[in-house]
C-alpha cells in the first residue's frame, strides 16, 4: 500500500493518512486482515510526530477500519455490515458532493459515470456486493 | 615517498569523479544526470545532445587533470608544498566536476520544465507501508558486532596486563585506530539501518526488493569494514612494526574500497533492472531540491538520503543536522588549509638561538624550545644523526622539530636542520636529550661554544 502525504496541502496530515488507508483498502492494495505499520514506524518513516499518526489510527479504529492488537500491531479490520449510522452519513456526504458537482455544471449522467467508475475500481474481497449495487443504482 | 602516496590518491580521485560523471550521463532508473524524466522522453534528442556535449568536455577535463599531476614532480621535495598542492587540487577538481554536473543537470531540469515532463508534486512524501513495516528486518543483524566487541576487550585486556616490550606510544595509537574503525563501522551500520525507506514503484514487491537489497548490502559492508580493523592486531605482536602497519593499512583501505564499489554496483544493477521494467517512474517531483548534487528539501525531514549520482549517502541540508554538517565541513576545510599553511615554514624556515636572561631560546617553526643552562648535564656533538621516529613532532625537507624517539638516546627534543651534518646533543638532568644545530656548521659551533660557556 502506497501512502502519499502532501506536506503543503490544506487537508490535515492525520486526515490524509486516514483517507489514504481507507482508499488503499478499497482498491485492494491491502487485504482485510493485512498488517499496517505501527504508529512509531509510520511516524518515523514519514518524518512526522507520532501523535499525528496516533490520531489517524484512533480515528480509523473508531470508524472500524482497523484493529489494534498490542502483540501484532495494527491490521485492517473485517467490515461491519450492521452499522446503522453510516448509511445516513453516506447520504449526507454524497448529497453535498452531488449538489456541489451539479452547481459546478456537471450533468447527472457525468456524476453517475464517476460513481460507477469509482465503484468499479473497488476491489475488496469481503465487500458486500448487494451494497455496491445499491449504491450504483 | 610522499609522491608515491599522494599521486595515486589524486589519480584515483580523478578516475572516480570521471567515471562517476560518465555513468550519470547514461539513463538509469528513469534518471539522467540526477534528473527524473518520464520513460518516453529519456532518450529525447535534446537530452542526448546535452549529455554528448558534457561527455566531450569531461574528456578534456580528465586529460587536463591527469597532466596537472606533473606539477607534483616540481614540488615533490617539499612535503608542505606537496600536501598543499594535493589539498588545493582535490578541492579544485571536486568543485570543477560539481560545477560541470550542476550546470548540465540544470539544463536538463530547465528542458524538463519547458516540455512539461513533470511527474508529481514537490511537497508530496510517499511511502510503502509494507516496506515501512518490514524495514527493521532488512539489514544484517546487529548481533554480528558482538564477537568483535569481545575480541576488542580481550586484546585491550592483554595489552594492559602483559609485559610487552613494545612501548605504549606505539600500542596505544594502533589500538585507537582499531577502535575508531570498528566503532566507525558500527556507527555507519546504525546510519544505514535508520535510513528511511524509498518508493521506487507502485509494486510493493519491487519496493521491498530494492529497499532490502540497499540495507542488506550496505549493512554487510559496514560489518566487513568493522572486522577489517582487526588486521591491525598483528602489528601489536609483529617484529617489524612499520612494515606490518603498512600491510594492515593497505588491506584495511583497499578491501573496503573494492567492496564498496561491488556493493554500489550490485544495488545499482538491481535498481535499474527492476525500475526500468516499470512504464512510469514512481518518483516524487523533488528535482528542484537537488541542486549541484546537494539535497535541500524543507518538506522532508529525512536527514540522510541515498545519492542520486555517486556512491553512498548525502545529507539533507534543509534539516538542522544538515546545517550543522555544512558548518562543520566548512570548519574542517578552513582548519585543513590553516594546517597545511602552517607546515610551509618546515620547508623554508630555519632554526635560530638567542639568549635572554641566561635562558637559551630556540626559535623554530611550530616547536620552540627553552634551554636552562643549570639543567644541562652534559654537552657533545655528533656528525651523523642516528635513526629515529617521530612521537609528537613535525618534519619538512630540512627541518626536524618536536618530540622524537632517537635510537641510542631515547625520548628527545629535536630542533635540527637535518642537512647540516653537525648536531649538538644536550643531556638534561632528567636524562632526556635535546638535539639542535644552526643553518651551517660555523653557526652550530657558535651555539655550542655559547652553551658550553654558560654551563
Amino acid at each position: 500500500m502506497i501512502i502519499q502525504i502532501n506536506m503543503a496541502g490544506e487537508t490535515p496530515i492525520y486526515l490524509q493518512i486516514r483517507n489514504q488507508i481507507v482508499l488503499a483498502v478499497g482498491r485492494g492494495d491491502i487485504p482485510v486482515g493485512g498488517q499496517i505499520p505501527t504508529v512509531r514506524q509510520l511516524a518515523g518513516d514519514l518524518g512526522i510526530n507520532a501523535m499525528t499518526v496516533n490520531k489517524a489510527y484512533a480515528l480509523l479504529k473508531n470508524e472500524g477500519f482497523i484493529e489494534i492488537d498490542r502483540r501484532h500491531g495494527a491490521k485492517i479490520a473485517g467490515f461491519n455490515m450492521n452499522s446503522k449510522e453510516f448509511p445516513s452519513r453516506l447520504k449526507e456526504n454524497l448529497s453535498l458532493i452531488v449538489t456541489e458537482a451539479y452547481l459546478k455544471g456537471c450533468k447527472s449522467t457525468d456524476i453517475l459515470e464517476v460513481f460507477q467508475s469509482v465503484i468499479a475500481g473497488l476491489n475488496v474481497q469481503t465487500f458486500d456486493m448487494s451494497f455496491k449495487k445499491e449504491v450504483a443504482l | 615517498m610522499m609522491l608515491f602516496i599522494l599521486m595515486p590518491c589524486n589519480i584515483l580521485t580523478i578516475l572516480l569523479l570521471h567515471f562517476n560523471m560518465i555513468s550519470a550521463c547514461k539513463p538509469s532508473g528513469h534518471m539522467v544526470l540526477g534528473v527524473y524524466l518520464p520513460q518516453e522522453h529519456i532518450n529525447d534528442e535534446k537530452i542526448l545532445a546535452i549529455t554528448s556535449k558534457l561527455k566531450l568536455q569531461l574528456k578534456a577535463l580528465f586529460w587536463m587533470s591527469l597532466l596537472s599531476q606533473a606539477l607534483m614532480l616540481v614540488v615533490k621535495d617539499y612535503p608542505s608544498l606537496s600536501t598543499l598542492f594535493v589539498l588545493i587540487f582535490l578541492f579544485g577538481i571536486i568543485t570543477i566536476y560539481t560545477l560541470f554536473f550542476g550546470v548540465y543537470s540544470e539544463k536538463i531540469l530547465k528542458l524538463k520544465k519547458e516540455k512539461g515532463w513533470i511527474v508529481g508534486s514537490p511537497s508530496i512524501i510517499s511511502l510503502d507501508t509494507e516496506v515501512t513495516r518490514l524495514q527493521n528486518t532488512f539489514p544484517v543483524s546487529a548481533g554480528w558486532f558482538i564477537p568483535g566487541i569481545i575480541i576488542l576487550f580481550i586484546v585491550s585486556f592483554w595489552m594492559t596486563t602483559s609485559n610487552a616490550e613494545r612501548p605504549f606510544f606505539l600500542h596505544g595509537p594502533v589500538m585507537l585506530v582499531i577502535c575508531i574503525i570498528y566503532f566507525g563501522g558500527l556507527l555507519l551500520y546504525q546510519l544505514f539501518k535508520s535510513l528511511k525507506s524509498t518508493v521506487y514503484s507502485e509494486d510493493t514487491a519491487v519496493n521491498c526488493a530494492i529497499n532490502k537489497a540497499y540495507k542488506r548490502y550496505w549493512s554487510s559492508f559496514c560489518l566487513v569494514l568493522s572486522y577489517l580493523s582487526f588486521c591491525y592486531i598483528p602489528c601489536l605482536f609483529a617484529e617489524n612494526f612499520v612494515s606490518s602497519l603498512l600491510i594492515a593499512t593497505i588491506v584495511a583501505s583497499v578491501i573496503p574500497f573494492l567492496y564498496m564499489l561491488y556493493t554500489h554496483k550490485k544495488i545499482t544493477d538491481l535498481t535499474s533492472s527492476l525500475v526500468n521494467l516499470e512504464k512510469e517512474s514512481f518518483s516524487v517531483e523533488d528535482d528542484d531540491f537537488w541542486r549541484f548534487g546537494f539535497y535541500n528539501n524543507p518538506y522532508s525531514n529525512k536527514v540522510w538520503v541515498p545519492k542520486r549520482v555517486g556512491i553512498g549517502l548525502t545529507i539533507n541540508f534543509a534539516t538542522t543536522w544538515g546545517k550543522a554538517f555544512s558548518v562543520f565541513t566548512v570548519g574542517i576545510i578552513i582548519w585543513t588549509i590553516w594546517l597545511c599553511l602552517s607546515l610551509v615554514p618546515l620547508d623554508f624556515g630555519k632554526i635560530t638561538m638567542t639568549q635572554e636572561n641566561g635562558i637559551f631560546k630556540i626559535d623554530a617553526p611550530m616547536y620552540d624550545t627553552d634551554i636552562y643552562p643549570e639543567r644541562i648535564k652534559s654537552i657533545s656533538t655528533i656528525d651523523t644523526f642516528p635513526n629515529s621516529y617521530r612521537t609528537n613532532g613535525a618534519n619538512g625537507k630540512n627541518l626536524w622539530v618536536g618530540n622524537y624517539h632517537v635510537n641510542g638516546y631515547g625520548a628527545s627534543r629535536l630542533n635540527i636542520m637535518i642537512e647540516t651534518p653537525l648536531y649538538i646533543v644536550l643531556q638534561l638532568e632528567d636524562d632526556s636529550f635535546i638535539f639542535l644545530n644552526g643553518e651551517d656548521i660555523p653557526t652550530t659551533l657558535e651555539y655550542y661554544n655559547r652553551i658550553k660557556a654558560s654551563m
